[in-house]
């Protein structure tokens, strides 16, 4: 059975998993094409988090005069504690995939790259990865190309990396000690079985809590940042507006 | 860093280390990264978000970008369509800045960029005073210790103004 919301659209549901992870006080930057994480940007902001930094693709709030550059500069300086990372493949050991899929000399899919994920998964404290599809596609055994590393023992000296991972079906804890996933959530109506069928590495424990759900007065919140939302996402806002009715 | 070789530096900077450039094969110092725990700046304004426009005149913006922490004084807060840095002024985001506090004629008896210039009288004064223990402490009793900010700006700034 897929995931079972009541009065809240799957869109708010993720958000509000992003929103848990936000913490008061720090540094959190939002990408490109990352509306779902900004809508949970937004709502904790709004509900524990107001006197974090937050810099945000389109806003105007926290404007940069650098560019790209100046978020890159700030995470290897270590001063960007949160960031959102997706992956067209994710793997069982939390490498990303954002290059291509097949071989990099004769890709099947070229994607649009990696921008400067390489780095910030090292130098951001924490990253959470947020994905819209959950299925053997995107959770694979290895990535055909690794993008961001997650796992790297060779490597002098990291700052961060993953630590969450937010799917439509579950939400993961990434172990750095086991350099793997570990099940922590279930969302409402996902059974185990399910979550496992559609993740293309074995997926433990085999027992995991309800993902909670967003209270009335949460999802009310989330609805009171679409318009905040629409300035860096238009076309996103207005179809969450939409469906909300 | 390009030159230095063969400078006195050599001898006394031993933090300073030589390393081949694996592009061009050349040698070539090596500086250290300095980050400060603080940087304190003074600034022109501020809007309500917490961004700043400051002197792009000094190593000010640079400053706060290596410091682990950043206090950030401005002589106004102004509306955020208001803030635009002029030239001889450069925008500086919130998200680099800790803190941020309304101190107007917070640079005194130094100068602000397009407020107020230095108070020479006040300056020459203070470098008087401070030639010597007594004189410094004479100076600290007569404008600092124990003066709140609107008492030392009574008492200091009235030539500058």
């Amino acid at each position: 059975m897929p995931l079972v919301l009541d009065s809240v659209t799957p869109e708010e549901f993720l958000a509000f998993q992003i929103s848990r992870e936000v913490r008061d006080f720090e540094r959190t930057a939002v990408g490109t094409l990352s509306p779902v994480p900004l809508l949970g940007v937004l709502h904790a902001r709004a509900r524990h988090a107001s006197h974090g930094k937050f810099l945000i693709f389109g806003s105007e709030e926290t404007p940069v005069t650098d560019g790209s550059r100046e978020l890159f500069d700030l995470a290897q300086r270590g001063k960007l504690d949160l960031f959102f990372l997706s992956g067209a493949q994710i793997d069982r050991e939390g490498n990303i995939n954002l290059t291509c899929i097949g071989e990099y000399g004769a890709p099947r899919v070229r994607l649009p790259g990696g921008a400067g994920s390489a780095m910030l998964y090292y130098m951001t404290r924490r990253v959470v990865l947020v994905t819209l599809a959950h299925s053997p596609r995107v959770f694979v055994e290895k990535c055909d190309f690794i993008t961001s590393a997650a796992n790297t023992p060779r490597y002098p000296w990291r700052r961060g990396g993953p630590t969450k991972l937010i799917t439509p079906l579950c939400t993961m804890e990434y172990d750095g000690a086991a350099a793997k996933w570990r099940l922590a959530s279930l969302h409402p109506g996902v059974t185990y079985g399910e979550a496992q069928k559609e993740t293309g590495f074995p997926l433990s424990p085999e027992t995991a809590p309800d993902t909670p759900s967003p209270s009335p007065a949460d999802v009310a919140l989330l609805r009171a940042q679409i318009p905040a939302l629409k300035k860096s996402y238009p076309m996103f806002a207005d179809d969450l507006a939409r469906k909300i009715g | 860093m390009f030159g230095f070789a063969g400078t006195d530096y050599e001898k006394v900077r031993g933090d300073f280390r030589k390393v081949t450039d694996p592009y061009s094969g050349n040698e070539i110092f090596v500086v250290p990264a300095i980050r400060p725990d603080w940087a304190v700046i003074h600034a022109i304004r501020a809007d309500g978000n917490g961004n700043v426009v400051c002197s792009a005149l000094e190593a000010d913006r640079l400053a706060v970008l290596a410091a682990r922490q950043a206090i950030v004084t401005v002589e106004e807060v102004v509306p955020a369509e208001n803030l635009l840095a002029r030239p001889g002024e450069i925008f500086l985001s919130a998200l680099h800045i800790d803190l941020v506090v309304a101190a107007p004629l917070g640079a005194h008896p130094a100068g602000c960029v397009h407020s107020y210039g230095i108070d020479r009288a006040h300056m020459e004064e203070y470098l008087a005073a401070s030639k010597t223990a007594e004189g410094f402490s004479e100076y600290l009793s007569r404008f600092v210790l124990g003066k709140t900010e609107e008492e030392y700006r009574e008492l200091a700034c009235g030539k500058a103004v």
